[in-house]
């Protein structure tokens, strides 16, 4: 090749390939260096996560580390650190020479042992190898040379040179010897300094304590510590490995945040200026730390409760789990909660501390209360029937077994009798007898398993109301009418839709009809309607029931919306159901399965009586169901009562009965066949009784782990594209639409979130464009449900998965906690929750009842503490009988003063069981209880217990019922003769020194005790009885009580009415607001039935008479409180222009002094003044101060108690709070001044000067409640409002009349009017404002005004009645 | 028509091969026609100059006076396939940093996907069990394949067409192999890939894959559309139809053999011929079973107790 010249233009040989070469290399370099990012940063985001992480956290922990250090200043600054401080600064003077001399002394010891060390180990060594070769040397002899080897060696010396310089010689043994005894020294040496230590460390430990427990947020030490973690980190994969549940997590990768000590939030950890973005929001710290309390990190991982693909770490997406082919995605931040069912499924209701989870609680209570288990079955719902066919078959073969144990004894009798050998005979004949001793204990078996079927009988409830009693409750027009749509009759019924065609619902309602019982029912003279709405409204029916329809509806949707009854329902029918709903028609034998008439007594010749004492069947001796299963309990009302509430009920009616079209085609026997095969179809025995259909089997799906079934198991039918496509949402219907929790679809849906929520809004949507017959269409009913119940119950079933978790993981509690597991589904079963509290901010359905708006210590007790304050065996006594009375029921037992009534539910003994484990279990009580007895008190003791107990400054009988009527009317406590076999002595002892912090809210007053010399002591004045008692007084009137008799109690109260009713006959009767005339008339006719109407009112004004009194003590009112009061009115309103500055967060302008305007106007009233009403103080004999209301103070048509304000205009200013406190007075038994302003913050200085004590008592709606009695003299109490309100009502618990208004207000800028109707505000910046002038009773008006800079301007407002 | 269904389909990462085999393929092909028909004029020319043709070797055209009549395979071979290994080298990575590997969830035996789909180069091999019994089509075809493939060195008698592209030369081998390969292997791939969807069912493309999708369809065997009952019959009558057309078939195809192909024919010893014979025949089977299948709704042609054909 080389010889021949090569042609120029043959391209395969001439034709370079060079700049081919050139260009694939350089592209194949350049992906060579993508594949290498690709490897380090595009498959790693979460490193790009963990840059931005240092850079964003460090900004923060700077930021706080100087707020951090301002406040550890506040905190050095206080006296006991200071104190601290000088003690450690002692300390450290006294230890520190003897410490540095030791400190030198171990610095030279170290390095002689360094000199000593480097020789002594070297020849070690040496020694060691050669006694090794003599222990393994074989020959005799040669051992011996290896011997004498050694000896030399150990001969041999040598030189140390110490630090100093000087030398010393040693041979080994000498080296050995010196080198131990060094280390002995420094040893020594080291003790002895840690003990010289000791104290300065103790002190130094106490002066960190003191600092980290005063500071609110982490100490500058702290956040140093952080921001050094934080700047030391290089980016590496974080990880959370638990092997035992297969748990690999590594989204604390990008969620560095999550558990940091301190709380980011996604606006904290933005950039300056910026909005949060995807960095910020990843950075966020978990919003919930109590529950990483719970459920460590470290052991739980994050995927078991949020789902996501915890390995991923090449994106976001795939981190969350967004994609096709992961089956467990991210639950969406809207049911987030679906995770805690996926442990928690056996919990009724979810607490963490005291904070419930709404959304996952709301589904499983919907679950049961819309009727779902009815159709679905679920584990742990609704499981009477179940357990109640296994015992069912239990005892059939126990009694089979029985049998044959007979059987086979006579046999063996029989044997025994032919038995060749006496021995043979008698094992035959023990046998036999073995055999009949284990029938006995079959027999014992037995009568423990009708125990427990009675009890399941008794706690069997459906949903819906018993059918077999359709006849004699229901007006036979409105069925058809009903079962048409349900929700148009009654919109918030749990009857669902079940878009029944015309023929069905003739059919449906015909088959229903027909196969009611027909028996007769007691027939009902009308009765007084008024006095049954007054029952019905107190009595406390709303807390289950709701009343009225849109604006006007009221009360919970727990049970029926009455408000239209009347055109449906029976008379007679509901007079047996409100006096005992429970009371069935005729008892269910699940044995024979049929309904036992008299009849089947008769042929027993047994009386036709059943309840729970007889609920024994006539035929075969087995348990009967003997009342509705129903959850309505009774509320004891006796049966006129009983027919006033249904002739009111039935009143309430839209349209009358007689209206409704004619249905007579019900009777027509040929429709029946095909109305109950339509009956058996839908399913509607899963929630009613119904003739001939009570062992029907749900129809629907069982969905205990529905939300782990797979996608395509799911049937979106023709749905399927569109749901995977997105973007058209297929539910047309507005109504159904709006169900929707997140509006009709946009995105792809083609998940369970998706599938639920469709089923749920519109359960017919999978039938939509399929062509089917009538019988297989879906048979789903419309639950008519809102937005936030379809999402609580697509959290539900999201959360219902298998998971694949270790069965430890599930929550299966052994101790206490299942006791509270367990209560809860009593509790949610009877909606206890709709009148009582069991969480704090729980609000019951009668809270928002407006009845009681006003009058909370009206509503039933909160059952916060109820296991720490009440003798479970009373508790247990109680719930059977809440009356606490036998014969006189038409009570309550405890809480005699209250109109709402505690209901008889005949809880079963299963769940009384239960639920007073429950309660102990609540509150941590440990069971079984042995009460202690009180000790018994000397006369000494008892005397002084009593002048407590009878005390002015704490008249406990004032509130606390005593059994005498007269009295009790206006009591608003229990009676403490109950304490003795009801209460626990410790709980007794917490609650009279603060009740506050047991039951907030309670009308019992805190600060009735203070803290001294650490005992308590009564805060009001004592008599000298006490000097030198030297125990805790609030003991000492616990045990009193607990000791009390009833005469006691009326000798006591005897003594504290002596006064009043001398004077009784001179004051005039007593005005009663109308409405609790009402409630007082309706009390007293209940004890009174013989009496008419108008008597009951003359006798109550007079009874009512004797209570007044009249004061007794004057004590001359204090010249300065008068002053006080005087001047505390205009006083913050002059003075906080000038202190108020800008705050250091939001700069605003600051206000210039020279350009400050003022507004000042006078408020007027329209109109006739009417005549200030009289308010009556007889109750209180102390208090003499003017008997005029000040709820409308009109002098010359000036209107004073105006509260102005500057509602808008200021902007984002801020101001500071003002130093200086406002004062309110208590003076002549009323606050003064009636209306206060404050600035948010700002110290509120409230001061007694009267002789006698009061209670003050707000009831704000965004601050913080408290209520504390105030003895005379007492200290002043100082309290702060932190947030903005207007019109926060302040009340007295002792004197009802006392009441006043606190106005809390973002800026300083306010006045209250005069009685000559003037205000004035200075000092405001230019601007335009409106301002707010806003009067107790006759509401708010704003005014808009201009100001220039120095301007005065003038604003009349005037208002009408 | 739902084209994003189709797009879905088409913008799998798992099926980036057989979206890309689709234009490779028919590049190549024309690559090689041209290839092949410029030789095909070299031939001419050359077979025109008989001392030409004894010293030329290298097959270029048009062939300009002056350039070599060889070129060594270093370094004017070697230095396109290093480039071209360079090249297929960058594909290769972009490829692999850009699509990740597609996988699944779990595999769950409770839950069969559906469609469930070979890896795609089983495709055809997964297609043929629609026409056949699973013993036929998974075993005996894919044997045969082998065998087939195994068989050629040694049934191709053509000493013509070595080393250089050419039709004129080599067209039953050609045309044998485009049939085989395309018709019967990429063509029941892309099938495979975007015809069959849920329930194997044929979808055109731009058909949504509904998994609801419900369709009627009888497909009968061979000896019942004849109104034979019997099983001994059934086997016999199967029996007589396949060998009727392998005689049939042998006969025709040895008809246009000879004709136009008449120098190899006589290279050929009886076995090499009855090889071919056989293999082609059975090759060209296939096509004709699909055809039986989708437009005569026929199911089995041969139904005996141990395969069915």
């Amino acid at each position: 090749m080389a010889e021949r010249p090569v042609p120029q233009d043959d391209p395969v040989v001439s034709k370079s390939l060079a700049p081919h070469y050139v260009i694939a290399m350089v592209v194949l370099m350049a992906t060579l260096f993508w594949a290498l990012w690709d490897e380090n940063f595009g498959q790693r985001p979460w490193k790009t996560f963990q840059q931005e992480w240092k850079t964003r956290y460090s900004v923060f922990l700077e930021r706080a580390r100087s707020k951090s250090s301002d406040s550890q200043k506040n905190v050095e600054g206080s006296s006991e650190y200071q104190a601290l401080k000088t003690a450690y600064d002692q300390i450290n003077q006294a230890a520190s020479p003897h410490a540095r001399e030791i400190n030198e002394k171990l610095r030279d010891l170290s390095a002689q042992i360094l000199a000593v060390q480097n020789i002594f180990t070297d020849r070690r060594a040496y020694v060691s190898a050669l006694t090794y070769s003599i222990e393994t040397e074989t020959s005799a002899s040669s051992r011996q040379r290896q011997q004498r080897n050694l000896d030399k060696y150990k001969q041999v010396v040598t030189t140390v040179e110490y630090p100093d310089g000087s030398r010393h010689d040693f041979n080994y043994d000498q080296l050995e010897e010196n080198y131990n005894d060094l280390k002995n020294q420094r040893t020594a040496l080291g003790t002895e300094l840690v003990e010289v230590l000791k104290p300065l460390n103790t002190a130094k430990e106490k002066l960190d304590a003191y600092v980290s427990e005063h500071m609110v947020n982490l100490t500058p030490a702290q956040i140093r510590g952080l921001l050094n973690k934080t700047e030391a980190w290089s980016p590496q994969i974080q990880q959370i490995n638990v092997a035992e549940a297969n748990i690999v997590d590594r989204c604390e990768s990008c969620h560095m945040g999550i558990r940091e000590p301190v709380q980011l939030t996604a606006a904290a950890m933005s950039l300056r200026g910026k909005k949060p973005d995807e960095y910020a929001r990843a950075f966020t710290s978990h919003p919930e730390p109590e529950l990483l309390q719970t459920h460590d990190p470290e052991k739980f991982g994050c995927s078991p409760c949020h789902q996501g693909n915890g390995r991923a770490t090449t994106s976001v997406e795939k981190a969350h789990g967004n994609y096709e082919h992961w089956l467990w995605p991210l639950f969406p931040k809207g049911n987030s909660e679906a995770g805690c069912q996926t442990c928690h499924a056996a919990d009724m209701k979810l607490v963490s501390g005291d904070i419930e989870w709404q959304i996952i609680n709301q589904g499983k209570d919907l679950y049961r209360q819309r009727g779902c288990m009815g159709c679905h079955r679920y584990e742990g719902y609704d499981k009477e029937p179940e357990d109640l066919l296994s015992i069912a078959q239990q005892i059939k073969q126990l009694e089979q077994q029985k049998k044959e144990s007979l059987k086979q004894s006579a046999e063996l009798m029989k044997q025994a009798d032919a038995a060749a050998s006496n021995e043979e005979a008698n094992r035959l004949n023990d046998h036999a007898v073995a055999l009949k001793v284990a029938n006995s204990k079959v027999d014992l078996r037995i009568v423990q398993l009708d125990h427990a079927s009675k009890s399941l009988l008794q706690d069997m409830k459906k949903v819906g109301p018993n059918l077999k009693d359709a006849r004699l409750k229901l007006n036979r027009n409105w069925i058809p009418v009903w079962l048409k749509k349900p929700s148009a009759f009654r919109p918030t019924t749990k009857m669902p839709d079940f878009r029944l065609s015309d023929d069905q619902i003739k059919t449906i309602s015909a088959f229903l009809w027909q196969s009611a019982l027909t028996d007769a029912l007691p027939k009902h003279q009308p009765g007084n309607a008024a006095h049954g709405k007054d029952l019905f409204e107190t009595r406390g029916c709303l807390g289950c029931h709701s009343i009225g329809e849109g604006e006007q509806l009221e009360g919970a949707h727990f049970a029926a919306n009455l408000t239209r009854v009347g055109e449906k329902d029976n008379y007679d029918y509901l007079v047996r159901w409100v006096h005992n709903a429970r009371q069935r028609t005729r008892p269910y034998c699940p044995y024979e399965k049929k309904d036992i008439g008299p009849e089947d007594y008769k042929k027993k010749n047994l009386p036709y009586a059943f309840d729970l004492d007889h609920s024994r069947c006539p035929n075969d001796g087995h348990e009967l169901q003997v009342q509705n299963m129903t959850v309505m309990p009774s509320l004891r009302l006796s049966v006129q009562d009983a027919e006033d509430v249904a002739t009111y009920l039935v009143s309430l009616k839209r349209r009358e009965p007689s209206e409704y079209p004619d249905a007579s085609y019900m009777d027509d026997a040929e429709l029946r066949n095909e109305g109950k095969k339509w009956v058996r179809h839908f399913g509607c025995a899963g929630c009613h009784e119904i003739s001939g259909l009570e062992e029907e089997g749900r129809i629907g799906t069982e969905l205990t782990v529905e939300g782990s079934k797979p996608i395509e198991r799911l049937d979106f039918a023709l749905l399927t594209e569109v749901a995977q496509r997105g973007g058209h949402e297929p539910i047309t219907d507005p109504d159904d639409q709006a169900r929707l929790p997140e509006g009709p679809a946009r995105k792809p849906w083609y998940d369970h979130k998706g599938f639920f929520e469709h089923k749920l809004a519109e359960p017919d949507i999978w039938d939509q464009g399929k062509i089917k017959p009538e019988t297989e269409k879906l048979r789903m009913p419309n639950l008519h449900m809102d937005k936030d119940q379809v999402q609580a119950l697509t959290t539900f079933l999201m959360g219902s998965q298998e998971s694949g978790l270790p069965l430890s993981y599930k929550y299966q509690p052994l101790d206490y906690r299942r006791d509270i597991q367990e209560g809860w589904w009593i509790v949610q079963k009877y909606n206890c929750v709709g009148c009582h509290q069991f969480t704090p901010g729980q609000k019951t359905a009668l809270m928002s009842v407006r009845r009681y708006r006003d009058a909370q210590e009206q509503l039933p007790p909160q059952l916060l503490t109820e296991g720490a304050r009440v003798d479970p065996e009373w508790l247990l006594h109680f719930l059977k009988n809440p009356a606490l009375n036998d014969s006189d029921t038409n009570r309550n037992g405890v809480r005699s003063y209250l109109q709402v009534r505690m209901p008889t539910f005949s809880f079963s003994d299963n769940e009384l069981g239960k639920l007073v484990r429950f309660f102990q279990a609540l509150s941590r009580q440990p069971l079984p209880y042995i009460p202690e007895a009180p000790p018994p008190l000397t006369a000494k003791e008892t005397e002084m217990a009593r002048s407590l107990f009878s005390s002015t400054a704490a008249p406990c009988l004032k509130c606390h019922a005593t059994g005498d009527p007269a009295h009790d009317r206006t009591a608003t406590a229990p009676n403490f003769l109950l304490a003795k076999q009801r209460l626990k002595s410790d709980w007794m002892e917490r609650w009279i020194i603060d009740p506050q912090a047991i039951s907030p809210g309670t009308s019992m007053p805190s600060g009735l005790f203070k803290r001294e010399n650490d005992r308590w002591v009564f805060s009001g004045p004592t008599p000298a009885s006490f000097q030198g008692y030297d125990k805790d007084q609030s003991k000492l009137l616990v045990d009193y009580i607990l000791q009390l008799t009833a005469e006691e109690q009326r000798r006591v109260a005897g003594a504290m009415d002596t006064h009043t009713r001398q004077v009784a006959a001179r004051q005039p009767p007593r005005r009663w607001p109308l409405s609790n005339v009402n409630v007082l008339k309706n009390r007293v006719s209940v004890l009174m039935k013989f009496q008419t109407t108008e008597e009951v009112q003359n006798n109550m004004t007079n009874k009512m008479t004797k209570k007044l009194e009249i004061a007794i003590l004057g004590l001359p009112l204090l010249a300065g409180v008068f002053s006080l009061a005087a001047c505390g009115k205009k006083e913050p309103a002059e003075e906080q222009p000038a202190a108020s500055t800008p705050a250091a967060t939001t700069p605003a302008t600051p206000i210039d002094p020279a350009t400050a305007a003022t507004v000042s106007g006078t408020v007027k009233f329209d109109g006739a003044a009417p005549k200030p009403a009289k308010i009556d103080m007889s109750q209180d004999p102390n208090c003499k101060g003017a008997n005029a209301a000040e709820n409308l103070v009109i002098s010359d048509g000036h209107l004073a108690n105006v509260f102005v304000y500057v509602k808008e205009g200021l902007g984002n200013r801020t101001f500071e709070t003002p130093k200086d406190a406002v004062t309110l007075t208590q003076i002549g038994c009323k606050y003064s001044p009636h209306v206060l302003g404050v600035v948010a913050g700002q110290t509120v200085k409230i001061v007694n000067g009267d002789p006698t004590t009061h209670n003050i008592h707000p009831t704000p709606k965004d601050n913080r409640e408290w209520n504390e009695s105030q003895a005379p003299q007492a200290a002043a109490l100082e309290k702060s409002f932190a947030r903005e309100e207007i019109l926060l009502p302040v009340k007295c618990n002792q004197h009802p009349w006392m009441k006043m208004y606190i106005n809390v207000v973002k800026n300083p800028f306010y006045a209250v009017s005069a009685t000559d109707g003037k205000f004035e505000i200075k000092g405001l910046p230019p601007g335009d404002y409106t301002l707010a002038f806003v009067h107790e009773k006759l509401g708010e008006q704003d005014q808009k005004v201009t100001l220039a800079a120095k301007d005065s301007k003038t604003v009349d407002v005037s208002f009408k009645q | 028509m739902d084209w994003r269904q189709l797009w879905e389909i088409i913008s799998a990462p798992d099926n980036v091969p057989i979206v890309a085999l689709i234009p490779l393929l028919a590049f190549y092909i024309f690559l090689a026609w041209r290839q092949a028909n410029a030789n095909d004029q070299l031939i001419a020319q050359l077979e025109g100059d008989a001392a030409l043709a004894k010293t030329h070797h290298r097959k270029a055209w048009p062939f300009q006076p002056g350039w070599q009549k060889e070129v060594h395979v270093w370094p004017f071979l070697l230095r396109m396939e290093f480039l071209a290994a360079i090249i297929v080298t960058i594909i290769l990575m972009v490829w692999s940093i850009t699509l990740n590997a597609p996988l699944e969830e779990p595999a769950n035996p409770n839950l069969t996907m559906n469609p469930a789909k070979a890896p795609w180069y089983f495709l055809g091999l997964q297609e043929m069990l629609v026409y056949f019994d699973p013993w036929i089509a998974g075993v005996v075809m894919p044997t045969l394949i082998i065998f087939g493939l195994m068989v050629i060195p040694y049934i191709d008698t053509n000493p013509l067409g070595c080393g250089y592209y050419t039709w004129k030369q080599r067209k039953f081998a050609i045309a044998t192999f485009l049939f085989g390969f395309i018709v019967l292997w990429v063509s029941m791939i892309v099938i495979g890939t975007f015809i069959r969807g849920p329930g194997w069912q044929w979808f055109w493309p731009g058909q949504t894959w509904d998994h609801n999708r419900l369709i009627y369809e009888v497909n009968r065997d061979l000896p019942d559309l004849f109104g034979i009952t019997s099983n001994w019959a059934k086997g016999v009558f199967g029996a007589l139809v396949v060998g009727g057309y392998y005689a049939v078939g042998g006969l025709v195809v040895h008809a246009l053999y000879w004709r136009h192909n008449p120098k190899n024919y006589q290279r050929k010893s009886l076995l090499q011929y009855s090889l071919m014979m056989f293999f082609l025949l059975t090759m060209v089977a296939l096509p004709i079973k699909i055809l039986f299948r989708h437009l005569l709704h026929v199911k089995y042609v041969w139904i005996t107790p141990w395969f069915n054909v």
